[in-house]
């Protein structure tokens, strides 16, 4: 709860005048609009929050921080709810979530993605045997193309980004 | 340096500073009004109309004792008053010694068209090849390098824009008066010496404005000045103005087109990060600019005003909207837009915005006018500096509550410390009179003695009218001097015309002097161009003709005038002019003060301080009004303690007489001369002689018996809580949650304004609260904060600390539901459109103000109740503290809801216009009054019903119909309802104006 307490104090000059979901390019998809998103933190709904896909949805394109005119770190706001989740591991977020950590593994791995890495590491982290199927047309496609190669996860090789995703979970434990 | 001075600087002659000016004038100080710009009138130069009436009403500031000190026409064209000096691109440069022994430093900027040579002729302009922006037009349309730069302004003065100015020489060549003068032989010697004076002053009221925000100064999002139909304002009403680039019709700059759809945006640079603050009178400009469209297109413009909280917080404002919105359609939505884009297909401009329900909405318009925010005036800082005044950390002057015991001798006025719409800036600039009046009085000019006019003249009223004229001629202008002899020779009443040399000029003014000084003329008109400018100089030529002043008078032979109408129409004037030889009692240098509150402590105050005498009648035992259950405004001023030491220097004060337990019974007479009778406790009858009136009766927080109060201990209404806080009964800790409720029983069928100070209340209790209880829930449920001005930092500050804001509708009002254990508040909260439930501790209802009775006591004076049974002021803009009659004011509470602050303000220009009155010396009438011939006259009293100023009264007695010459302000009413012509206007008699009329065609 510390951590939605904080966010709350962030927004609290928040003057629900709606120029975030004004500027929003993904607002049609959100079942709460970032300003009803933004509400129901002010007024501790945090059932409602975590039930709703809006911060997943959020591409982070900064519209919003850049136009809100109370100045406030909106998108970082957003970021913070997914990091919550990601936290929390919450069921309805997990797609995401681990989208996201799969991704980053690889990229702690090598210093890049490895397309192939990642997929093996996000099909094993979703659990789901039946999952890797959903996506097989569009893998034939891209390997057809050369876009990904099968590769097995591997060690972290040269480049690899230990050091710097080290200080990142230091800085954040600070926080 | 070692007098104590009777001159006062005003600096900055926009609204505020003229206002300011004319007080200290008319109570008999002698003024410099100094305008760093070329012409006066500031930002109003530019504004034509002002809601509630969508005109102008510029010219009830005019004085209206001794009217003829005074040149009697438009102030947005020129002011000009017998104590009046007026210095243009003038600034302030430095201020040395103290308060009532000052010495300032003036600088003037180097004319280069000779201000006293220039005739407004227009040759140079027609001559400059240089093609500007016109800045008087905001950049939308052209002129030249050399031009007017306030067309309609008296004197009618060329500038040259040294910034674009070529140096050809063209104008130099051309000005039949060499009145410009273009520097160096060398050309590039562009620095020539600017003057500096010295003067020495008693007081300084700094009435310096404001600027506004330029939208160009930031990120931009709506693309001012890169789109061509996204326009300020200020643009628009010089667009809509007659004297704007389209002439007056309302088209968009880009096409030229009519536009079939508007919209404004609001909050343009206020309420931001940046600036913190609301500038208090853009919802209003915006709403008069949509009526004013709707007006002018037939309806056939949309107008969509896009807002965060329509802030229509004084007492006529809330009635206006709702004109706005349901007699003209103006459309008000709720949102914020961030950015307007354009849109190539169509040519609009598209806003995006989104809406309660959450729906992203592409709207298109045509046009986009953005309301931009208030930013201190740019000389503000280097003025402050000079004078020692201080800075709010916005960077406006500060204004401290009450002032007194500061030893300065410089005075903010108007907007120069926050923006405030016309009313308000009228009542500040008044109260920072008051307070510059206090420094100097005592230190008259000494020019007093010379202003006591019209005694020993000759007695010509009864002769043959002996008609002088005189005529000022041009060396270079057109030689009209052998028609104008023969239209003398031809008019029997004339008995010379004389040929003079531009009496302009000093040789000129003294050759004419000493010529008429050899005749015997009775009567003596002038003919020369801006004759308005001539006025002081009247006296010049009564002084030296030993004639009434009645007996001369002026005709335009300016640009454009049609010489023969000109000249026999200033002779069919001249002959009949006339002064009445009613002559006015001399004024009771008294102020009555009904209410002893704050307000009318004030007002006292200020009367006495200026050597007159207050005399206050309270009906409660004590002094204080509401400041003794007050505790603290929301910037902390303590209330006690202003209490006691106003109390105290009241009591103490030998100008002031308190009656306490007292009222007003009965009162008779006019403006400079009332007798009242007031009935004391012990039932006894005092009678007083008093000049002036003003009526501080107050007001109280309205009763109510919405959201269940009464029924529960839980709902309180703020004065309750304020009370409890003070008392201590009340401690925040043990509460949990706290529901305010705004607007109770306001804004609503029955009582249709706004109070205006609740939401300041409801912010500084929910602070409080907060401060003393960190973990309570405090929840605000509003339909809009109206926490205009700084007191927005507050609104965002409350916010900071968590209180949560819930707006209402009233359509859906919230619920409340009283329980066992606390009261239940049901509200809808349409960001979410959900229903919430909150349990609350306490529940806080903002009722409002209502004035105290006061239509029985204003019946008296002859002064009225507005619809809401406030005093009604005889102009919501340019008279807001006066009745109609100019003898009776209000303050405080009594005027209008309004906090302390702006309650002292209103006390003290309700004392300036009482003093303003019984100052006035009023030995004679004013040339343009009413009068009567009883031989005619039926008593058939319509002239009694005509006038507004109640000047006119029926004596039974004698039968006959009263005028009061100083009540009476020549509109003229009672002449024309007169059906057997008894009734008569001075110096527009039936016969004159007919011979004028037949001159004219």
């Amino acid at each position: 709860m510390d951590e939605l307490l904080q966010l709350k104090t962030m927004l609290n000059p928040c003057i629900q005048c709606g120029t975030c979901t004004a500027s929003c390019p993904n607002e049609v998809d959100m079942d709460l609009v970032p300003r009803k998103l933004w509400r129901m933190v002010l007024m501790d709904r945090h059932e409602a929050i975590f039930d709703s896909r809006t911060f997943i949805l959020c591409s982070s394109c900064y519209l919003c921080t850049l136009r809100c005119p109370r100045g406030l770190p909106l998108t970082a706001a957003m970021a913070r709810l997914k990091a919550i989740a990601a936290k929390r591991d919450l069921a309805k977020y997990r797609k995401s979530t681990r989208f996201y950590k799969s991704f980053m593994e690889s990229v702690r791995r090598h210093g890049r993605v490895r397309e192939g890495e990642f997929m093996g590491l996000y099909f094993l982290a979703m659990k789901n045997p039946l999952l890797p199927l959903s996506f097989a047309s569009l893998g034939i496609q891209l390997m057809k193309k050369n876009k990904v190669a099968f590769e097995l996860p591997a060690k972290p090789g040269i480049g690899n980004l230990d050091r710097l995703f080290k200080k990142v979970a230091e800085i954040e434990e600070a926080l | 340096m070692g007098e104590k001075q009777g001159r006062a600087l005003v600096v900055g002659a926009g609204i505020s500073g003229i206002r300011s000016a004319l007080d200290l004038a008319e109570t008999g100080c002698d003024v410099t009004l100094i305008d760093a710009a070329p012409h006066m009138g500031g930002v109003l130069s530019k504004l034509e109309y002002q809601f509630p009436s969508d005109g102008c009403g510029m010219c009830r500031l005019l004085p209206m004792a001794d009217r003829d000190t005074c040149l009697q026409a438009c102030l947005r064209k020129g002011l000009v008053h017998g104590g009046i000096d007026l210095m243009l691109s003038t600034t302030l440069k430095g201020l040395e010694g103290e308060a009532g022994k000052y010495r300032a430093i003036l600088e003037t900027e180097p004319s280069i068209i000779d201000p006293k040579l220039c005739t407004g002729c227009n040759r140079c302009s027609e001559v400059c090849p240089v093609t500007i922006p016109d800045p008087f037009n905001q950049g939308l349309s052209t002129t030249k390098a050399v031009h007017l730069p306030v067309p309609h302004a008296i004197p009618n003065i060329y500038t040259i824009d040294m910034d674009h100015c070529t140096l050809c020489g063209e104008c130099e060549t051309v000005c039949p008066f060499g009145a410009i003068y273009l520097p160096g032989e060398d050309r590039l010697e562009l620095k020539i010496p600017r003057t500096l004076v010295e003067m020495d002053v008693g007081a300084v009221v700094l009435a310096c404005g404001i600027d506004y925000y330029d939208p160009l100064s930031g990120v931009n999002t709506f693309g001012y000045k890169a789109l061509k139909d996204v326009v300020s304002n200020i643009e628009l009403e010089r667009i809509l103005s007659g004297t704007g680039p389209f002439n007056g019709s309302l088209k968009r700059p880009s096409d030229g087109q009519v536009p079939s759809r508007m919209a404004w945006i609001q909050c343009v640079g206020s309420r931001d990060l940046e600036f913190p603050a609301c500038s208090s009178v853009c919802c209003m400009i915006a709403l008069k600019e949509a009526v004013l469209v709707r007006k002018r297109s037939r309806q056939t413009i949309e107008t969509v005003i896009y807002y965060m909280d329509m802030r229509c917080f004084s007492k006529e404002f809330e009635a206006y909207r709702r004109r706005a919105e349901n007699e003209y359609g103006v459309i008000l939505k709720r949102a914020r837009p961030h950015s307007v884009r354009y849109d190539r297909n169509t040519g609009g401009l598209s806003l995006y915005i989104t809406d309660d329900s959450g729906i992203r909405v592409d709207e298109m318009f045509d046009m986009v006018v953005l309301s931009l925010g208030q930013r201190p005036g740019k000389s503000v800082k280097e003025l402050a500096e000079i004078t020692g005044i201080g800075l709010n950390p916005l960077g406006f002057f500060e204004d401290p509550l009450s002032g007194e015991g500061d030893k300065t001798g410089v005075f903010a006025a108007g907007s120069a410390s926050g923006l405030k719409d016309i009313g308000e800036s009228v009542i500040h600039s008044s109260s920072a009179s008051a307070m510059a009046l206090k420094v100097i009085h005592g230190a008259r000019s000494p020019h007093d003695e010379e202003r006591e006019p019209l005694n020993g003249f000759r007695d010509v009223s009864t002769q043959v009218p002996d008609i002088g004229v005189i005529l000022c001629q041009c060396a270079n202008g057109p030689d009209i001097e052998p028609q104008v002899k023969s239209m003398g020779a031809s008019d029997v009443h004339v008995s010379g015309v004389m040929a003079m040399d531009r009496i302009c000029t000093r040789e000129g003014w003294d050759g004419m002097l000493e010529t008429l000084a050899e005749k015997t003329f009775n009567r003596i008109l002038v003919l020369a161009c801006t004759p308005q400018l001539f006025l002081d100089k009247k006296a010049a030529i009564s002084k030296a003709v030993n004639l009434d002043p009645a007996y001369i008078d002026f005709a335009d032979l300016g640009k454009g005038e049609p010489l023969a109408a000109t000249v026999k129409m200033g002779l069919a004037r001249i002959r009949y002019a006339d002064r009445l030889n009613s002559r006015a009692s001399a004024m009771v240098p008294t102020v009555l003060v009904v209410g002893g509150g704050l307000g009318g402590m004030t007002a006292a105050l200020s009367v006495a301080d200026t050597g007159f005498e207050a005399i206050i009648v309270e009906k409660e035992s004590r002094l204080g009004g509401n400041l003794v259950w007050l505790e603290k405004d929301i910037t902390g001023n303590d209330f006690g303690r202003l209490l006691d030491n106003t109390c105290r220097r009241v009591e103490k004060h030998p100008g002031i007489r308190v009656f306490t337990n007292a009222v007003v019974e009965d009162s008779r007479g006019g403006p400079g001369n009332y007798t009242t009778s007031l009935k004391t406790c012990d039932n006894d009858s005092k009678i007083i002689d008093h000049g002036a009136v003003i009526l501080a009766t107050g007001g109280r927080e309205a009763e109510t018996s919405a959201y269940g109060y009464g029924t529960s201990d839980a709902v309180m209404t703020h004065r309750e809580v304020e009370q409890a806080l003070k008392a201590g009964t009340m401690d925040p800790v043990n509460l949990n949650v706290v529901v305010m409720i705004q607007c109770v029983d306001s804004r609503n069928d029955s009582r249709e304004y706004c109070s205006r100070i609740c939401c300041k209340s409801s912010l500084k209790h929910a602070l409080e609260m907060k401060r003393l209880n960190p973990e309570l829930d405090v929840y605000v449920l509003y339909r809009e904060m109206m926490s205009y001005g700084f007191s927005e930092t507050y609104f965002k500050e409350a916010r900071e600390k968590g209180v949560i804001f819930i707006r209402y509708s009233q359509e859906l009002q919230p619920e409340v539901l009283s329980g066992t254990d606390g009261v239940m508040v049901k509200v809808h909260e349409p960001i979410l459109d959900r229903t919430l439930e909150i349990r609350s501790d306490l529940v806080v209802l903002a009722t409002g103000i209502l004035p105290s009775v006061i239509k029985p006591l204003a019946a008296l004076f002859d002064a009225r109740v507005d619809d809401y049974s406030f005093f009604k002021a005889a102009d919501s803009k340019w008279r807001p503290v006066d009745a109609v009659n100019g003898g009776v004011f209000a303050c405080g509470l009594a005027l209008g809801p309004r906090d302390a602050k702006e309650s002292v303000a209103s006390a003290r220009a309700a004392a300036m216009g009482a003093l303003r009155l019984i100052s006035s010396k009023s030995a004679g009438v004013s040339l343009v009054t009413a009068g009567i011939k009883p031989s005619l006259c039926t008593l058939c009293e319509r002239c009694i019903d005509s006038c507004v100023y109640g000047a006119r009264t029926l004596d039974s007695d004698a039968g006959k119909i009263r005028i009061d010459p100083v009540a009476c302000q020549g509109c003229g009413s009672c002449a024309a309802v007169c059906t057997n012509s008894a009734s008569f206007l001075n110096n527009y008699l039936d016969q004159q104006m007919f011979e004028i009329i037949d001159a004219a065609i």
